[in-house]
């Protein structure tokens, strides 16, 4: 595992609400020293898309994390997609619609990342607390802070995510958001917005954009296998069928 | 505490080119609107150098406020209304340092 590689998860491109291309971001990315890239695609997984993200980002030298946004606001169809698609895709992220779609997403064992959104209900302590339990990681984009109108309730919005999520010591991604090629930031810096507005002092403040995402990435991997079962039993190889013998055949008569 | 200096070299990421003037006015507005006057007065906060055909340039501050410096920088979105990208390639403790590193400098990221 890279521990030096940066990473960026949360990137909009042309086909998912975004101003650039996937060529435009990976171009900015490998000059600010990120390894990782994953470009948002919402509801739906598009194989295609993953193919076309894959072979732009690997021209520049970036390694590509496929990723799926799921919007859930009915229980039933977030879990028809997560039984769908689980496996095909590297990352989910939920970004839940109400408190209900909040809980499952905190539970649910095939659900990677926890996005809030303008959309999405309160981060609460609640919510903290179920996410902690079951090891969930917080997604935070900076993006929210760069673009918006209204900066002061957006750091206190961020103030207090962050200090709840902290204080009940969930991991927290820390990604881009980005929209445009423009709103990319460099890794140090992001960080260096994150720690100077939100006032709070993070123990190891680049595992938001290092450690945390990766082992987002390389679970989800291992996961994505054939050899997976569950977690914490993996098929190790296959014997021979096994045949009763005769003599066993005759005691059990 | 001795407050010792701090040289950021930056680079602009942006479609159209800017002046000295119109950066340090940026940065400054960004400052100012996000930490206040007080950290203004204090960071020690100025533009050295910069130079349109590369778009790369300098920034000093003390030691205590590089982080505010780099957050700042980070928070600029547009200048004059068109979008940009300021993002910091390197921190030195010299200004020797820093101008020759931005002088070896090649990129132009438009």
């Amino acid at each position: 595992m890279n521990m030096r590689a940066f990473v960026d998860l949360q990137v909009y491109t042309v086909n998912s609400g975004g101003r650039s291309t996937a060529d435009e971001y990976a171009s900015f990315l490998s000059i600010l020293g990120f390894k990782y890239v994953s470009f948002v695609c919402f509801n739906r997984p598009n194989k295609d898309k993953f193919k076309e993200y894959r072979r732009s980002v690997e021209d520049y030298g970036l390694e590509y994390v496929s990723r799926v946004d799921l919007e859930v606001s009915s229980l039933s169809r977030a879990k028809s997609f997560l039984r769908r698609y689980r496996r095909d895709v590297d990352i989910i992220v939920v970004r839940p619609r109400n408190i209900n779609a909040a809980r499952f997403s905190a539970r649910d064992r095939r659900v990677d990342m926890v996005f809030f959104d303008e959309k999405s209900p309160k981060f609460d302590v609640i919510q903290a607390r179920l996410m902690s339990i079951n090891n969930k990681v917080l997604e935070i984009s900076l993006n929210e802070i760069l673009v918006t109108e209204n900066r002061v309730m957006e750091i206190k919005r961020l103030n207090k995510v962050l200090r709840t999520a902290l204080g009940y010591g969930i991991k927290i991604v820390l990604s881009s958001g980005a929209h445009s090629v423009y709103e990319i930031r460099a890794p140090r810096d992001m960080i260096s917005v994150i720690k100077t507005l939100s006032g709070i002092k993070i123990k190891n403040e680049f595992e938001m954009m290092r450690d945390n995402p990766l082992d987002v990435i390389f679970k989800s991997k291992e996961r994505r296998k054939r050899e997976f079962v569950m977690p914490g039993v993996r098929i190790v190889g296959r014997g021979e069928p096994y045949e009763v013998k005769e003599k066993i055949l005759n005691f059990l008569d | 505490m001795k407050l010792r200096k701090r040289y950021l070299i930056f680079s602009i990421k942006s479609p159209s080119s800017y002046s000295m003037e119109e950066v340090r006015k940026a940065v400054v507005r960004e400052m100012r609107r996000t930490f206040g006057e007080r950290c203004l007065a204090l960071s020690g906060l100025e533009l050295i150098d910069y130079n349109e055909e590369k778009a790369v340039g300098i920034i000093r501050c003390y030691h205590t406020y590089l982080e505010h410096v780099r957050a700042t920088l980070a928070l600029i979105n547009n200048i004059k209304g068109v979008p940009v990208a300021l993002y910091t390639l390197k921190v030195t403790g010299t200004r020797k340092k820093a101008l020759s590193i931005a002088h070896s400098l090649h990129l132009k990221v438009r």
